[in-house]
């Protein structure tokens, strides 16, 4: 008995435990103790985009198109909340965010600036005006400066090491030191620019005052600078920490040719081992691949003050690392220890930062939901007319058994309705209900219904096929469980995969799918088998009540007896059984042999023999 | 009702009574091409009636309103376009956004003008421009690609759960179906497709796919352990596993339609437009669709596949044996063969048609439709309608 309460228990611990964090959350943590509303119900913020171009250059669509798919990108990257961005007017970008504008969107969406990669001329710490830094009379230890990370490694040809990865203050000490020491000019021709890039020649004196006076304690004043800083020139730029300071060369490639940028497990070269860190792997479009390999082979070969080259991102250098092998077809790996949030963050960074315009915000207002309350309500009130049909519906089929089917389609929304609030309550992921999302949970719930509906037709057909109640509700049971894991698994796959490759609403849809088909298994397992476990201990389920639903009468069965005891005495009952079964065929041939001869030409269906069936399964 | 049906479940667990199945999966095929070809048709002629997230349109924008009322703009705009549904949005608390689907300039002016008229502002309050789509190309390739990933994901973890490849082939035709019919009746009822619409047809996709593999479940208990799959014996415990899910299937699809019709009711009638009536159209057409291709097609579909591969097996391994075969099994009448075949106390049929099944197997599927072509018009008219005489006096 008390084996079969666990179910039960773990099904109450859980809506407690949800019961209780929603509880605790709206207490405590400002949490809403509904589901938030998505923009169709609730409304939000609009925000206005407007394109800039510095250089004069018209705007044409195709880079607008470009445009709207990145902040898109940007803005779902934030969680399922259903965002609508669109373009208006040819120079617009129309952004109408769910709620009110939080911290983070707004971050995504302001953060607009094209990205660069530039070469690294000098380092400092931003304090360390007298750590003598980056004077361009240093030695020449080029070659040495490459060393870095030995530790890395790669299947592709061409590899950076990153030595200074922004998040971590650790790892810029060893730039520090190896950038005091630089390489002298090797100036050559240099294509648009008068030097190359790399070139030394660039660190003009007012370079180096520059360098020194700049305050990067603050990484958002010299930002904006940075960002207005032509591309043709160096700068002096800082990382977002404010715990580095760069003088870069010009512009070498621009963000926007990147064609993408992932995450991955770094692999120890000789073992193939995974070394337990992350690596980014990026690859360029054409043009940017051939400047890329051009930077990278000439910052290898020591021609560079330093081996370095910077991304910069807003004005502010998100990552600078070493050139460790040249990158001759334009892919290139980034390493240096990752953890793998860092690592994404650094591939979300190089992916969506590259937007191929400058936007600036022209708007920011409150707009209202675009349908009105009624149709919310209307929505609610035929889900649960709908639902209540289905009630009276499964009454009718499966008389008071039914009532196991109402318990259920009630845990059931009690259980969706809590973990949706939860959801929506964890900003991370920030679910939010739209009028498509309540439609489609009304159905799911009642796609939950079939799965009692499977397993009350597999008992019944125990049933008919004579076996005791009791024995039918676990023989039914353990059909109806595998026809249920795998009917909810496509449902699983489905949501998985159209989670994990869509964006906007096709996402929140797979969102809900996934939570409900969860569910829907918790709801079986826990719930509905045990109950109606337990409702056939007692007499009026386990002696086949004519209104239980499970009358073996009504069931084509003329000897319901031993139902309820059976598990006392299994053996007797399958003899009893057996004899039942082979009484009713013979009455049942007998009976069809008379069809058959009142019908001269009936061909119809003979008798299929379930009893001998069951022996060749067994 | 309920005991009716508890009764018909009753008859079509045991077999005493059939729906003919998979003995006339023909018919069944030709009624579904018939369904998609009329109405694929039709709504080829009517064309897709695409929502504004889809394709764009124009905006107009009614600076401030003192009354920010919709239901006036609603009416302006249903009245100059009775097919679209403008969404209209409150923008920082006085200015009204309309959006339509895409107008030519003499539409807009008399739009704009009339917006204008209607909130009592002056004509240069009311600014227009193009809005661009907000469900653009790149969610539908997105969509698109995922959707592809699933149908292979699911076809081979079916294949692997049912160790059989044509169970996935079966299931994926029933599903083209469902989702043809659907687009198909949408097309033909000409509702606006938006975001709803879609959502309702990825529901479909899933409910489809569930609802064959709960037959094909009961289909593999019934046939399991049988190692020839290509002949009648086959066929009739397919039959009746598909009669034996059959009351499922209706209790099923009632329960799923309930709620949904009740949605698509007061959408349609009551709130006249918006989302709940897309979504629930699209879910409430799918389901009925994926109901009958569930019960109808997919057992067919299996059977007729498992010939095929037969029939190809068979060819290659003794063709001389085909003559042979035919013979031996030209007394055993098709479909008659087919039931008996289920019939393991009817012990010398059952020999028999062991008997002859390996000549007969080899033989094939031509031998199959040939004797199910040779009876079928003598057998079926007549049985049809003494078992209808039956049932009616039941």
């Amino acid at each position: 008995m008390s084996a079969r309460r666990i179910p039960l228990m773990v099904l109450a611990v859980l809506i407690l435990l949800l019961g209780g964090g929603i509880g605790a959350g709206v207490w405590k943590g400002g949490w809403s103790p509904t589901p938030q509303l998505a923009l169709d119900l609730e409304g939000g913020t609009q925000v206005i985009l407007q394109a800039q171009t510095t250089d004069g250059s018209t705007i044409d669509r195709e880079s607008m198109e470009q445009a709207r798919q990145i902040i898109s990108q940007r803005v779902n990257a934030l969680g399922v909340s259903e965002t609508e961005i669109s373009i208006q007017g040819g120079t617009n970008i129309v952004v109408d965010i769910p709620g009110t504008l939080d911290q983070e969107t707004s971050e995504a969406l302001r953060q607009t600036a094209s990205m660069s990669f530039r070469p690294v001329l000098g380092a400092v710490a931003p304090e360390g005006v007298d750590s003598g830094a980056s004077d361009a009379g240093g030695a020449s230890d080029a070659g040495g400066a490459s060393d870095a990370g030995g530790e890395e490694a790669l299947e592709e040809a061409t590899e950076e090491s990153e030595a200074p990865a922004d998040p971590s203050a650790l790892q810029f000490q060893g730039l520090v030191s190896e950038d005091t020491s630089m390489a002298p000019a090797t100036s050559t021709d240099g294509g648009e620019l008068a030097y190359p890039a790399w070139s030394l020649d660039w660190l003009t004196t007012e370079l180096q005052t520059e360098l020194m006076t700049v305050d990067c304690t603050d990484p958002a004043a010299q930002q904006e600078a940075v960002a207005d800083a032509p591309a043709d020139e160096p700068v002096v730029a800082c990382d977002p920490d404010g715990t580095q300071k760069f003088l870069l060369g010009p512009e070498v490639v621009a963000g926007s040719s990147i064609e993408n940028a992932t995450a991955g497990a770094e692999t120890n070269p000789s073992s193939g081992q995974a070394t337990g860190y992350y690596v980014v792997n990026m690859s360029f479009g054409d043009e940017g691949a051939q400047a890329f390999a051009d930077m990278t082979s000439a910052l290898y070969d020591g021609e560079g003050s330093t081996a370095a080259f910077g991304i910069v991102l807003d004005g502010q250098v998100i990552s600078a690392p070493q050139v460790q092998e040249p990158s001759p077809n334009g892919e290139a790996q980034i390493s240096g220890e990752f953890t793998e949030e860092q690592a994404s963050q650094l591939a979300d960074q190089l992916r969506f930062g590259a937007l191929p315009l400058e936007f600036e915000v022209a708007s920011e207002q409150q707009i209202s939901a675009t349908l009105g309350e009624d149709q919310l309500e209307m929505g609610l009130i035929a889900g649960l007319i709908g639902l209540a049909l289905v009630v009276l519906y499964a009454f009718a089929q499966y008389r008071v058994l039914a009532v196991v089917t109402t318990s259920s389609l009630l845990v059931m929304g009690l259980l969706t309705y809590s973990v949706l609030t939860v959801l929506s309550n964890i900003p991370d992921i920030g679910y939010r209900l739209s009028l498509a999302g309540v439609a489609g949970l009304i159905v799911a719930i009642a796609f939950t219904a079939d799965s009692f509906i499977v397993y009350f037709e597999r008992v019944r057909d125990e049933i008919r096929e004579g076996r005791g109640i009791a024995a039918a509700v676990d023989h039914g049971w353990n059909r109806a469980k595998r026809t249920i894991l795998a009917s909810d698994a496509v449902n699983l796959i489905a949501a998985v995969v159209l989670y994990l490759l869509s964006t906007g609403g096709v996402r929140g849809f797979a969102f809900v799918l996934g939570v409900t088909t969860v569910l829907d298994l918790l709801v079986v397992f826990l719930f509905t088998h045990p109950v109606l476990r337990a409702l056939v201990t007692t007499r009026f389920f386990g002696k086949g009540h004519p209104m239980s639903g499970l009358d073996p009468a009504l069931l084509g069965r003329d000897v319901p007896a031993y139902a309820g005891r059976g598990r006392v005495r299994s053996a007797a009952e399958r003899g009893r059984d057996g004899e039942a079964a082979r009484e009713t065929l013979a009455e049942r041939k007998a009976r069809l042999a008379r069809e058959e001869a009142a019908a001269a030409e009936d061909g119809s269906t003979a008798p299929a023999d379930r009893p001998d069936d069951r022996e060749e399964e067994r | 009702m309920t005991a009716t049906l508890s009764r018909a479940g009753n008859a079509l667990h045991d077999g005493t009574r059939s729906v003919p199945i998979v003995r006339r999966r023909r018919t069944w095929y030709l009624i579904s091409v018939a369904v998609v070809l009329v109405l694929g048709a039709l709504a080829l002629l009517r064309g897709p009636n695409l929502g504004i997230e889809f394709t764009g349109g124009s905006e107009f924008q009614v600076a401030g309103v003192s009354s920010t009322d919709q239901t006036a703009a609603r009416d302006i705009v249903r009245e100059e376009l009775p097919d679209t549904e403008p969404k209209i949005t409150v923008i920082g608390g006085d200015t009204l956004r309309v959006q339509t689907t895409q107008l030519d300039s003499t539409q807009t002016a008399t739009i704009a003008q009339e917006l204008a008229e209607g909130y009592g502002v002056e004509a240069e309050a009311v600014s227009t421009s193009y809005i661009g789509p907000v469900w653009g190309a790149d969610i539908t390739q997105k969509m698109l690609r995922g959707i592809l990933v699933f149908l292979v994901l699911v076809a081979a973890a079916m294949a692997l759960y049912f160790r059989d490849l044509r169970v996935s082939g079966a299931a994926m035709i029933a599903l083209f179906h469902d989702m043809l019919i659907t687009a198909a009746v949408y097309g033909v009822v000409g509702f606006e497709i938006t975001p709803g619409t879609v959502i309702g047809f990825l529901t479909i996709l899933g409910y489809s796919l569930y609802d064959t593999i709960v037959v094909f479940d009961k289909v593999r208990e019934n046939t399991a352990g049988m190692s020839d799959t290509r002949g009648p014996a086959y066929a009739g415990r397919v039959e009746l596993a598909a009669n034996q899910t059959l009351v499922r299937s209706i209790n099923t699809s009632v329960v799923a339609l309930l709620p949904v019709g009740s949605i698509l009711v007061i959408g349609a009638f009551l709130l006249g437009a918006g989302t709940l009536k897309d979504i629930s159209l699209a879910l409430f057409v799918g389901i009925l669709a994926g109901t009958y291709s569930s019960i109808f097609l997919a057992p067919g579909l299996l059977v007729d596949l498992h010939r095929i591969g037969g029939r190809r097996r068979g060819k290659a391994a003794h063709p001389a044996e085909a003559p042979a075969g035919r013979r031996a099994a030209a007394p055993r009448r098709g479909t008659e063969a087919e039931e008996t075949g289920d019939d393991p106390e009817g012990a010398s049929s059952s020999e028999a048609t062991a008997a002859g099944t390996p000549s007969t197997g080899s033989a094939s599927g031509d031998t199959a439709r040939s004797r199910a072509a040779a009876a079928a018009p003598a057998r079926r008219q007549p049985r049809r309608s003494t078992r209808r005489g039956r049932s009616s006096s039941r």
